[in-house]
């Protein structure tokens, strides 16, 4: 990843434009965590107005922000649930007839991945959601989460047959 | 072959075509893919920017801390510091007392690191202000004294006063009887308007005002007392009898006279065995009533 060159992220251009680029992605890495949106809001805010009292005296905003973040996190230990949002633009949807046995089906299946999801742990959740919702790379996710590519894999990898060995004991 | 991260590479699309073919055999497949498209239909969620950034915005800066030279803190701390002073001062000055009970020595340092130590049944006052220039201490009882050099030390009872530079001795001050005796150094003994310089070693005794004897020799380096034990020397019953009471903490009614004088050790372990002692050379019973002891004659001699 190119860095560019320190700017001043004092200056108020330069922090919103920084802003722009990364809290999304903060605040839904919180939201995959905790499966809250409030705490992720909150802890994201947080952050992000310690990025600007001290903005004098960081070096790297984005790492800065990830570990204040990431402190904030310790105290919370509790899940609650992730909501996936459809989206409506399904081509598929555009293309079929969806009989109401396939919506139907459609819905239970839908159930049963948000238990799948549910049941992984925080890391293999995190690490699925950043790539998968996110479009996060591995390398990115590795950087994000403070560990090796490899690590990452092998939280993929295991979040993927949980959810299917999961859902498959469901039928 | 990574079996741990085999799913990882086959989402990102890193399986070579062999591992995918036998991938596509594998029974949990159709779901995998089922997964893979599930996720392709979810929305990645949004939150509104522009309120997050104008709340940071709003969040002032940090200024450096200033710290006031001369804040409402720093007055109180010292307008504190000096009433304690004060209040340590006039404690520091008020007399101080000591004493032991029956039954107990008390060993305390006065404000020079001289030492006392007072016999049971024994009282000291002292006054600290102005220690140095003014080393006085009021007895009632017995107690012995290692006075550090300085400037004249004096111990006042209500029989006689001993003074002294630096020393050790002991001052035994009981009903009618002043014992003086030096360990160490030089002491003036006062009694009754007469004065008398001991040397080390030297002891006297002032009963009822005059002096008994002659001055005598003391072969030990510190009385008996401190290292517990009870010696008399020619000291009446009535005064033995006291002193068994406070070593022991115990009550003696004497419904027996004598005036022989005791000259010896009595047992400091054993009441029982102390009065067996003393029942050799005077002739009593022993009773006991409750928490009280009593010594009667036998056979109604007296």
């Amino acid at each position: 990843m190119k860095q560019p060159e320190i700017q001043d992220i004092c200056d108020k251009i330069v922090f919103s434009s920084f802003f722009k680029a990364q809290a999304q992605t903060l605040r839904n890495f919180l939201y995959y965590r905790f499966g809250d949106k409030d705490v992720a809001e909150d802890i994201t805010q947080d952050a992000f107005i310690k990025l600007w009292q001290n903005c004098a005296e960081v070096r790297n905003p984005k790492s800065f922000v990830y570990t204040v973040a990431k402190n904030s996190a310790l105290n919370h230990t509790a899940y609650k649930k992730v909501v996936f949002n459809y989206t409506t633009n399904n081509p598929a949807a555009n293309l079929d007839y969806q009989s109401p046995e396939y919506i139907l089906e459609e819905k239970e299946f839908r159930k049963k991945f948000d238990a799948a999801i549910a049941g992984l742990t925080e890391a293999q959740r995190t690490a699925l959601l950043l790539n998968r919702i996110e479009g996060k790379k591995y390398k990115e996710i590795a950087e994000m989460l403070g560990i090796s590519v490899k690590a990452v894999e092998k939280r993929i990898h295991g979040a993927l047959i949980a959810m299917s060995e999961k859902i498959e004991n469901f039928r | 072959m990574n079996d741990d991260t085999q799913l990882a590479r086959w989402l990102a699309g890193q399986l070579d075509n062999d591992e995918l073919e036998v991938l596509k055999n594998s029974p949990r497949y159709a779901t995998l893919v089922r997964i893979q498209q599930n996720f392709a239909l979810i929305e990645r969620p949004n939150i509104e920017d522009d309120k997050m950034m104008e709340t940071i915005f709003k969040q002032e800066k940090r200024k450096p801390k200033v710290v006031p030279l001369y804040s409402k803190v720093w007055f109180k701390a010292v307008a504190a510091s000096i009433v304690i002073i004060i209040g340590l001062g006039i404690i520091f000055t008020l007399p101080q007392k000591n004493s032991a009970p029956n039954g107990q020595t008390m060993a305390f340092a006065l404000p020079d690191a001289s030492k006392v130590i007072l016999n049971a049944g024994s009282q000291s006052h002292y006054s600290s202000l102005n220690w140095d220039d003014n080393r006085s201490v009021d007895l009632t009882g017995e107690a012995y004294f290692e006075v550090a050099k300085g400037k004249t030390f004096a111990v006042h009872t209500n029989l006689g006063t001993v003074t002294v530079l630096g020393t050790h001795f002991n001052v035994k001050a009981r009903g009618s009887r002043f014992d003086v005796v030096c360990y160490e150094g030089r002491v003036r003994v006062q009694f009754n308007g007469h004065t008398t310089i001991l040397t080390a070693h030297k002891g006297l005794t002032v009963d009822n005002g005059i002096l008994t004897g002659a001055v005598t020799t003391v072969t030990n380096e510190k009385p008996a007392w401190l290292t517990g034990e009870l010696v008399f020397t020619k000291e009446k019953l009535a005064a033995v009898i006291a002193e068994l009471e406070r070593k022991y903490d115990v009550q003696i009614n004497a419904d027996y006279r004598s005036n022989q004088t005791f000259t010896g050790y009595l047992p400091t372990n054993n009441i029982d065995s102390a009065l067996r002692s003393l029942a050799l050379l005077y002739p009593f019973k022993v009773e006991k009533r409750g928490d009280t002891i009593l010594l009667k004659p036998v056979d109604g001699k007296k």
